[in-house]
């Protein structure tokens, strides 16, 4: 059983059953849509439907009494399906209504008849509607970017060319102006109002045994989603314009940086200084290279899909087929494993560490002398501007901020310079040569000394994490004033004030026998009584077990590890008497951090 | 390459001059037409026509009259119209020089 609705159809009466109804329904509902913006296309809707009005009664006669979907079927099959309608259409252009019909299939050609290269800046001005002069010149000025050129690439794969007349037409849009957009909007909402207004004269025309109601608001959510479909439009030529707008400014900086070198960031490093520094720390060209290329081809895929969907999104072009995406990625994955295996060599290259040690004897003739750091270019460059690079370029070499200084107690009763030297390398041996191989500054008189807070490698060498730590080890009694900027050159130096090494710049520190204390502030005098009374404390712990040289001794429950350093232990007496202690050793370089 | 398409393009192009020329000797309404271009082959679905017969209608060409009809409401004669004419001699002259030009070019190929 099913329920039948009557229907008018060119003027004749049908009884028609749901299914069918519906079948019919869409068809024309789609030819409705089809040569909604055609003029005179309400007289095509009603010529066909006169014929299928013919069509039917043909078929049925006067017997059968209810078109079914079988009739549905056959007549369309004679009429031709909604695409079909369109076919003579499209070859024939010279009417004027195709303008009006054109305008709101424009799609981008290129303009293969006007070309110069490819007939992108052409087609491109013909969508727009204005000289190919301005395009072209748009184009040329890209071109110094880089930009332009990938765009013009990617276009011109992208787009197709104008071959048939009718994409020839397609091809020029009308002018890019304001009331031009104006209009398109209001074309569009009157082509929503109209489907509104359909579905409404639908629902007049609805059996009354359908639920009308339903039906209403069926129709009323339609048209809401029309409207969305609408918006949803305009939102994705903005995304569009949006992306290929992002991608610009992202290649135009990348390229200024690449050629003119720019301060982006705080950071001044110019693609040539990156490079170079690539050079240093690679020994052979292939390396660099490698990176280069690795790096080009990862970025080309990503790149170009962000691009091409710009377009997409601007322009309707068709989606990237299936081959280019996996060739994209390919592609983009070959540059990662390039990256990768670059990387991994790289690494290798890093791989040991070595270090050694040198002794100096430094010839003070006074008991108070100065500390500086050497100011100059290099040094304002690193530390001036308030960037955290590690590294510089000057005249042709580069420099790295690598050099530390800490100050300590001497027990060899004479003051030196202890400077020991890091570096990595292939092999120990490498990275002993690497850490070798290093320029730096220091100036010794009687009363001064001078240290650079930079190095800079030998011609040959590489950078290989190279660090330069130097200790000052002063006599008990000696002063030595910090001048300012000696805060970039010491590091973590202990002493009894405890102050960072930022405020210790710019004051006098006379190296005690419990280190290093402050000579020109107010509380040292104090701190200096505190620590005494505390150590006095210590000495009842402290058995006087110092003279011997790397040894472990057990006496009177302590065990006491002795080497430069000593490291007391307190220990119960009823477990001297087990013989598994679990002894933690701990390690300070200083002999005046004795923990109990 | 499409050998269908071919076809059709080449059905098409003659389409226009065969409705005009039908139309010269009588007025008829769409069905009419419909009828005697599916006898000749010139069409194989219907729908293509009714946009073409509007295009014509809008240009010039063709007119229209609504007649009684005994079978059920009035139908649409179309007629050809002054411009009609002259585009109908118009698009004859071109058919026999095009004609000409191919049966001129397939001969000759026979012939080498």
């Amino acid at each position: 059983m099913k329920k039948t609705l009557t229907i008018n159809l060119g003027g004749f009466i049908f009884h028609i059953d749901e299914d069918a109804f519906n079948q019919l329904e869409r068809y024309l509902g789609t030819l409705r849509n089809q040569f909604s913006r055609t003029s005179g296309g309400d007289e095509i809707i009603a010529d066909v439907e006169t014929r299928m009005a013919e069509l039917f009664r043909e078929r049925n006669g006067e017997t059968k009494e209810v078109v079914n979907t079988l009739d549905v079927e056959a007549v369309i099959s004679v009429l031709g399906k909604p695409e079909d309608y369109l076919q003579e259409e499209d070859y024939n252009s010279s009417s004027t209504d195709y303008d009006s019909y054109q305008s709101y299939s424009k799609k981008i050609h290129r303009d293969v008849d006007n070309r110069m290269i490819g007939g992108v800046a052409a087609g491109l001005a013909a969508y727009m509607n204005i000289n190919p002069v301005w395009t072209r010149l748009l184009f040329f000025a890209l071109f110094f970017s880089g930009f332009g050129l990938l765009l013009y690439i990617i276009l011109w794969i992208v787009v197709p060319s104008a071959r048939t007349t009718a994409e020839k037409l397609q091809m020029r849009g009308k002018p890019v102006t304001l009331s031009n957009i104006e209009n398109f909007v209001r074309e569009e909402a009157h082509a929503v109002g109209n489907s509104v207004k359909h579905m409404g004269r639908k629902a007049q025309d609805m059996n009354r045994n359908s639920n009308q109601v339903t039906g209403l608001i069926s129709q009323f959510f339609n048209g809401i989603f029309e409207i969305i479909k609408l918006i949803f439009k305009f939102a994705f030529k903005i995304i569009g314009f949006f992306f290929l707008f992002v991608v610009f400014i992202a290649l135009a900086s990348l390229a200024t940086t690449l050629f003119v070198g720019f301060n982006l960031n705080d950071s001044h490093y110019t693609w040539s200084e990156i490079s170079d520094m690539l050079q240093l720390v690679s020994n052979d060209s292939g390396i660099y290279n490698a990176i280069t290329f690795g790096f080009s081809l990862l970025v080309l895929g990503p790149l170009f899909l962000i691009v091409y969907y710009g377009i997409r999104l601007v322009f309707g072009v068709e989606p990237l087929n299936r081959g280019v995406r996996k060739g994209l990625g390919f592609l983009s994955l070959i540059g990662l494993i390039i990256l990768g295996s670059t990387a991994y060599q790289l690494s290798e290259k890093f791989r040991a560490n070595s270090y050694h040690i040198s002794e100096q004897k430094l010839n003070l003739k006074a008991q108070s002398y100065n500390l500086e750091v050497v100011q100059d270019d290099i040094y304002y460059d690193f530390n001036e501007s308030f960037n955290t690079d590690f590294w510089t370029f000057s005249n042709g070499k580069s420099y790295y901020k690598g050099v530390k200084l800490d100050i300590r107690q001497s027990e060899k009763g004479y003051t030196y310079l202890e400077t020991e030297f890091n570096g990595r390398g292939s092999s120990r041996q490498d990275a002993r040569k690497n850490a070798q191989n290093l320029d730096f500054i220091i100036e010794v008189d009687s009363a001064n000394l001078k240290f650079s807070n930079y190095y800079s490698i030998r011609e040959g060498n590489f950078f290989r994490l190279q660090k330069i730590r130097h200790v000052l080890y002063m006599q008990p009694g000696d002063t030595v004033y910090l001048s300012a900027g000696t805060e970039n050159l010491i590091y973590d130096v202990k002493n009894i004030n405890d102050f960072w090494d930022y405020d210790m710049t710019s004051h006098y520190w006379t190296m005690t026998e419990k280190g290093l204390l402050c000579a020109d502030c107010e509380n040292s005098a104090e701190l200096l009584k505190e620590l005494e009374e505390d150590n006095f404390k210590d000495e009842d712990f402290d058995q006087g077990e110092t003279e011997a040289n790397s040894q472990v001794k057990i006496k009177d429950g302590l065990i006491i590890i002795e080497e430069a350093e000593a490291f007391l232990f307190p220990l119960k007496q009823n477990e001297a008497a087990n013989t598994n202690y679990n002894i933690a050793v701990l390690i300070t370089p200083f002999a005046s951090d004795v923990f109990i | 390459m499409n050998l269908e398409n071919a076809k059709a393009q080449m059905r098409k192009g003659v389409l226009e001059l065969c409705i005009l020329n039908m139309l010269n000797h009588r007025d008829a309404y769409a069905s009419e037409i419909i009828g005697e271009l599916k006898k000749a082959e010139l069409i194989v679905v219907e729908g293509t026509l009714y946009p073409l017969l509007t295009r014509l209608k809008n240009s010039g060409i063709l007119a229209y009259r609504w007649e009684e009809s005994s079978a059920g409401p009035p139908r649409k004669y179309y007629t050809l119209t002054e411009i009609g004419k002259a585009a109908l001699t118009e698009l004859l002259k071109s058919w026999e020089n095009l004609k000409e030009a191919v049966n001129q070019s397939i001969q000759n190929e026979i012939k080498h």
